[in-house]
């Protein structure tokens, strides 16, 4: 009896999804070039008042809820499309930190008619390229933020995290006093963008100054800041004298930061460094704690990511990068990123 | 009839660090006979079965079946020289369906091997339950079915089972009633006449003397006899079972009865077929309710325990009606509850006997949110000493006592709260001698105090031993009323049977 | 024939059982000193405390609960939620007492509601409160547009502060919700039912003990416990942070467990779960002195929780079969037959 009403209800369940699905697609572009990484701007970027009255139909998908970085790239994606591209419908999700999601969510958008895709995609791998072309061989656009797309047929808007760290480790290679002992916050092992900086560090700084020693170094699971305070506090048992904080990204090396401060001991004579420029990061730079940063500008991503996908809903382009500069955050620069921080809402 | 040997025993001793299960044991078991073992919790009978049924092997001593000496080292291996055993501890898997039960390891295979032909497995199944007469629907699972259903499915699989040589058979009428135990006993004798050997163990003498070709009895691990069951008398063996004399089975004492405490009128329990009841205890008094399984006898108790709900009718404390719709309601009002299954009901078994009593009796022995560990202590101290509960102390955990002993700790618990009425639904049940006696000594201690009890039992001469007055039960209804001198084993069993007489 | 159990072996084994866990954090301490000189200093020993503050309390939550026949399994995400409105609470207010008492409101409500769901929705406790995992997490993010909040004012104080200059504010903190556990299981008519609930919920019931009522209260506990934790966590990150704490009922349950808490219920102690979530804090500790990569961390710490938990079972048995000689009765230990 059981087993019936089961097939029962799996064949009407089965029938609403055929009856449900769209039929065919609006024009499907065949892409014959395979290139095998995007290639770097070259043409001259079409203004976003050219695209003002396109009306399209996208969908933006982040990495998850929670992640402060995610956030200002969400932040700043929905405040571009309100601002410059009000004929444009939208909706914003997010993977869940699964990136199995991201083919249900491309089908999803296949079925039902969407035009483009802004997505923060997270690491490459063969499969998710195949579910990229698969994708735009159904007609939908896609527009990768905060990550590079080798699949031949999406756009990226990036930062180049081994640029970022390479500034950053060469700021750091003059300001260092001699013979200083550091601690090295290196991120989540596997991950690229961590991968990257982490040998950015070791070639423009570490190696660049022998005499610096590093005394203590450990990866950070999920860059959580939890995770490197508990790392700190060990490591404040066992080193009475460090130096500096060499961390490849702000909240890691704002959680060292906290623990020495916590500890009683003198942080203005330590140099901290990070990457990314979020606000927390340029507070503390503000308020004297944090030496320097690296802002990854998440506003200008977010602007040119959704100005490429326009592009390519318009047909104006088959698939570009864009590569992010970072800037160097200082405390003589630092006020005017706390004021875009301000303007984002990130701040009150 | 000079029979071989089916199984021989020279000189068994099985040996734990400090302690002697068994100490040179020998006998001989003859073929095609109902062999009963009779002895005391402890006396080491069910060790011995455990090492013929290969769960345990000997630390001495040899064992001979067929005059070919063995030594199992697994159930399985004892399977496969005919060897099966229906244990005291119901093992059984809650959620499989009977028919898979049934049928368990012994299922048809389809040709491609390891595929199960599931509709022929399930075929024999409902041949089996259609041969042994059984009205069980097949796919209802064994959570679904009580106790004394399991034990007649458990029974039925073994008996089955066509390449038994020797069946083993650890008190398999615990949870049976007198019609099921017949009709288990033909079973048996048919089983002898085919030339199987049975082994059987209990504790019920009139069983016993119906069954038993020979009888063997052991004491702390020591055979003591064996002969011809024409040999004994109940006298002389329950002598060589314990050591001692034991004149006054039921130590019953005269009591005068007060006034009515408990009355139920016109009594029926939701979802049950209890309907209908009118019945009375008195101040004292000892009653009995008499029926078979399924006459209701539980579900009357459990509704006036509060552990189910009441559909109609009305129960009187001392003239006065109450509403008893909780088992917290219930023990407010006095009424309390040794209920039938003392390991799932009865008492916490991971927790201290300590524990375990004062459960019930917390709001006594507390002082606002706190328990009294003082007047805790000096209250389990008084009920070890007038129940005599043997345990290494008051922390123990209450799952390691033996069977006699965790019935005195749940008798323990309910009086401390001091109750009016006390209900018993089987508290001998898998209980030795020397156990029961004690416990038929508290009743008679707690009939005296002026606790009106209230005794559900399957062993008829429990009633005539101990109650002062024995109502009995058929299909959910009353239909008889006995008073002490009226009580006969054939009276009482005519009415649960549902004549009147 | 009655004898008593009185040899050498027999005494060991008594020992292991009841104090098997301690012995296991003796030698985890000994393995300490002996790797790292800094190990048994009573400013390491502080600093480990810290650590293990925010997963201690909430091991006490799921002690109690996995003591009642329960478990709770969005502890993780309560800390994120509460810790949050908390923060807000004392932005807008300035009290530390608020704080947390929202803290502890929002935790006390999430985890009635998930003995809402187990008692009166039937739900069992697993599927109840994965739900309300996910519940609370989403909801964290719907309360604050998963942006996190910078500016705390001297929120982290109570993180960062030390009582008489030598003992960190959440290590007291830790004690004390380790002490009030202890009391209410050891000593109040509540711990009695929790442990009889939890031992076999059928004879509790039989026994005039509302199962569903004390169920409710060992939920509320949690939710007390829960919120204390939330408030804490926030204050050692100095941010409010809404994707902290994931996976933190794991750490609890492995403390709990280590510390004796049975998943058949009626078995557990606040001494074991102290020294449970003392035990993953050192071994932690000891690993990052010695500079050890965190994924090899994970991956000894998950074999010497199997090896701790087994030395415990293994103790339990021995009684086991030690009493079944003494009735003369063997019995099989719990893993089944051989």
């Amino acid at each position: 009896m059981k087993r019936i009403l089961a097939l029962v209800l799996t064949a009407l369940f089965c029938a609403s999804l055929c009856a449900c699905s769209d039929t065919g697609q609006a024009d499907s572009q065949t892409d014959d070039s395979a290139q095998s990484s995007a290639d770097a701007p070259e043409a001259p970027v079409q203004k976003a008042e050219d695209y003002h009255d396109v009306k399209a139909k996208i969908m933006v998908i982040g990495k998850n809820s929670t992640d402060p970085f995610t956030n200002w790239l969400l932040t700043a994606a929905e405040k571009v499309i309100k601002e410059s591209y009000p004929n444009v419908e939208y909706v914003v999700t997010n993977l869940n930190d699964d990136p199995s999601n991201i083919v249900t969510l491309l089908d999803q958008c296949v079925l039902d008619g969407y035009d483009g895709v802004l997505i923060q995609k997270g690491s490459n791998s063969i499969n998710s390229d195949e579910w990229y072309q698969n994708a735009t061989a159904e007609g939908l656009k896609i527009s990768a933020i905060n990550a590079i797309a080798k699949d031949g047929v999406a756009s990226c808007s990036y930062a180049d995290d081994y640029g970022m760290a390479q500034m950053m480790a060469a700021h750091m290679a003059d300001i260092l006093p001699e013979n200083a002992q550091v601690v090295f916050f290196k991120g989540p092992d596997g991950n690229q963008a961590a991968m990257d900086r982490v040998d950015a560090y070791q070639e423009h700084l570490f190696k660049a100054r022998p005499d610096v020693t590093v005394i203590a170094e450990n990866f950070v699971e999920g860059w959580k800041k939890e995770n490197a305070i508990t790392l700190m506090e060990d490591w404040c048992q066992k080193y009475d004298k460090i130096d500096g904080i060499i961390s490849v990204n702000d909240t890691m090396a704002l959680a060292g930061l906290d623990v020495m401060k916590n500890a009683g001991r003198d942080i203005s004579s330590v140099y901290s460094c990070g990457i990314d420029g979020l606000a927390d990061g340029c507070l503390s730079i503000e308020a004297g704690g944090l030496t320097a940063s690296i802002l990854q500008n998440a506003d200008v991503m977010s602007e040119e990511g959704v100005r490429l996908l326009m592009q390519m809903i318009n047909g104006d382009i088959d698939h570009e990068a864009y590569i992010v500069d970072g800037v160097l955050i200082t405390p003589d620069n630092v006020s005017e990123m706390i004021q875009m921080h301000r303007d984002n809402g990130i701040i009150k | 009839m000079q029979a071989e040997y089916k199984l021989r025993f020279e000189g068994i001793s099985k040996v734990f660090p400090g302690v002697v299960a068994l100490d040179e044991v020998s006998f001989g078991v003859h073929k095609g006979t109902v062999h009963v073992l009779m002895g005391e919790n402890g006396a080491g009978k069910s060790t011995l079965m455990k090492i013929i049924n290969g769960t345990q092997q000997q630390t001495a001593g040899r064992m001979y079946l067929d005059g070919k000496e063995v030594s199992f080292r697994s159930v399985y291996e004892a399977g496969q020289h005919g060897i099966g055993m229906i244990c005291q501890e119901l093992s059984y898997i809650p959620d499989m369906t009977i028919e898979k039960y049934l049928m368990l390891c012994r299922e048809h295979r389809r040709r491609v091997p390891g595929f199960i032909d599931w509709p022929k497995t399930r075929a024999a199944a409902r041949a089996l339950l259609e041969r042994e007469g059984l009205s069980y629907d097949p796919r209802l699972t064994m959570r679904e079915i009580s106790i004394s259903d399991i034990q007649i499915l458990e029974i039925t699989k073994c008996i089955s089972n066509d390449n038994i040589d020797v069946l083993i058979m650890d008190e398999p009428t615990s949870a049976l009633s007198n019609k099921e135990v017949a009709r288990l006993f033909d079973r048996i004798r048919i089983l002898k006449e085919k030339g199987i050997t049975i082994l059987y163990i209990s504790h019920k003498m009139d069983e016993i003397f119906q069954i038993a070709d020979e009888i063997t009895v052991m004491r702390d691990g020591r055979h003591i006899h064996t002969a011809p069951a024409s040999e004994y008398t109940p006298e002389s063996m329950v002598t060589m079972m314990v050591g001692r004399r034991i004149d006054d089975v039921y130590p019953k004492e005269p009591v005068a009865f007060g006034e009515k405490v408990l009355e139920v009128r016109d009594f029926s329990t939701r979802y049950t077929n209890v309907s209908g009841l009118n019945f009375y205890v008195r101040a004292g008094e000892i009653v009995g309710l008499a029926g078979l399984m399924g006459a209701g006898r539980t579900e009357t108790a459990r509704g006036l325990f509060g552990m189910d709900a009441l559909e109609s009718g009305q129960i009187l404390l001392d003239g006065k009606p109450v509403n008893i719709r909780s088992v917290p309601d219930a023990v407010r009002c006095g009424i309390v509850m040794a209920t039938e299954d003392r390991r799932r009901y009865g008492m916490i078994g991971c927790r201290s006997i300590s524990e375990n009593i004062a459960l019930p009796n917390l709001r006594k022995l507390s002082r606002g949110p706190f328990v009294d560990r003082r007047k805790e202590r000096r209250h389990v101290a008084e009920m070890f000493r007038r129940l005599r509960i043997k345990a290494p102390s008051e922390q123990t955990e209450a799952k390691t006592l033996s069977g006699g002993n965790q019935q005195k700790v749940v008798l323990a618990k309910w009086l401390l709260a001091k109750p009016r009425v006390l209900i018993l639904d089987e508290p001998t049940r898998g209980i030795d001698v020397g156990a029961k006696y004690e416990i038929y000594r508290l009743m008679s201690q707690m009939a005296k105090e002026g606790i009106a009890i209230l005794l559900i039992s399957s062993e008829l001469p429990e009633f005539i031993g101990m109650c002062d007055r024995c109502y009995t039960m058929y299909n959910g209804r009353m239909n008889g009323e006995l008073s002490r001198a009226e009580m006969t084993q054939e009276r009482i069993m005519m009415h649960c049977a549902g004549g009147k007489s | 024939m009655e004898k008593r159990f009185t040899d050498i072996r027999g005494l060991f084994s008594q020992a292991m059982r009841r104090y098997g866990i301690y012995l296991i954090l003796l030698l985890i301490v000994f393995a300490g000193s002996v790797l790292s000189p800094v190990f048994l200093t009573s400013k390491n020993i502080m600093s480990v405390g810290r650590q293990v503050s925010v997963t201690g309390i909430l091991a006490f939550a799921e002690t109690i609960l996995i003591i009642g026949g329960n478990v709770d399994l969005s502890l993780g995400s309560q800390v994120a939620l509460s810790g949050m409105i908390s923060i807000n609470t004392y932005l807008g207010t300035g009290s530390a007492v608020l704080a947390f008492a929202s803290a502890i409101a929002v935790c006390v409500c999430c985890s009635l509601f998930n003995a809402f769901a187990i008692t009166k929705l039937q739900m069992p406790g697993f599927v109840a409160t994965m739900s309300m995992d996910f519940i609370a997490r989403g909801a964290v993010y719907v309360y604050c547009k998963g942006t996190p909040i910078y500016q705390v004012g001297d929120y982290g104080k109570i993180s960062s502060t030390y009582l008489f200059g030598v003992v960190p504010l959440p290590v007291v903190f830790l004690l004390g919700v380790a002490v009030l556990a202890a009391v209410i299981l050891r000593q109040t008519c509540l711990g009695r039912n929790i442990y009889a609930v939890g031992g076999n919920a059928e004879a509790a019931f039989a026994s005039g003990i509302s199962v569903s009522r004390t169920k409710f209260k060992a939920f509320a506990i949690s939710g007390l416990f829960t919120g204390i934790a939330a408030v804490i966590q926030m204050a050692r990150l100095n941010t409010g942070m809404p994707d902290t704490a994931n996976g933190y009922h794991g750490d609890a349950i492995a403390a709990a467990v280590i510390g004796g808490a049975s998943f058949t219920g009626g078995a557990g102690t606040a001494a074991g779960t102290l020294v449970g979530a003392f035990v993953v804090g050192f071994i932690s500790n000891i690993l990052n002195l010695k500079g050890i990569s965190i994924y090899v961390q994970q991956i000894i710490k998950g074999i010497l929780i199997i090896i701790a938990v087994s030395v415990d079972i293994a103790g339990k048995n021995r009684k086991i079969r030690q009493v079944a000689r003494e009735k003369k009765e063997p019995v099989e230990p719990r893993e089944g037959p051989a």
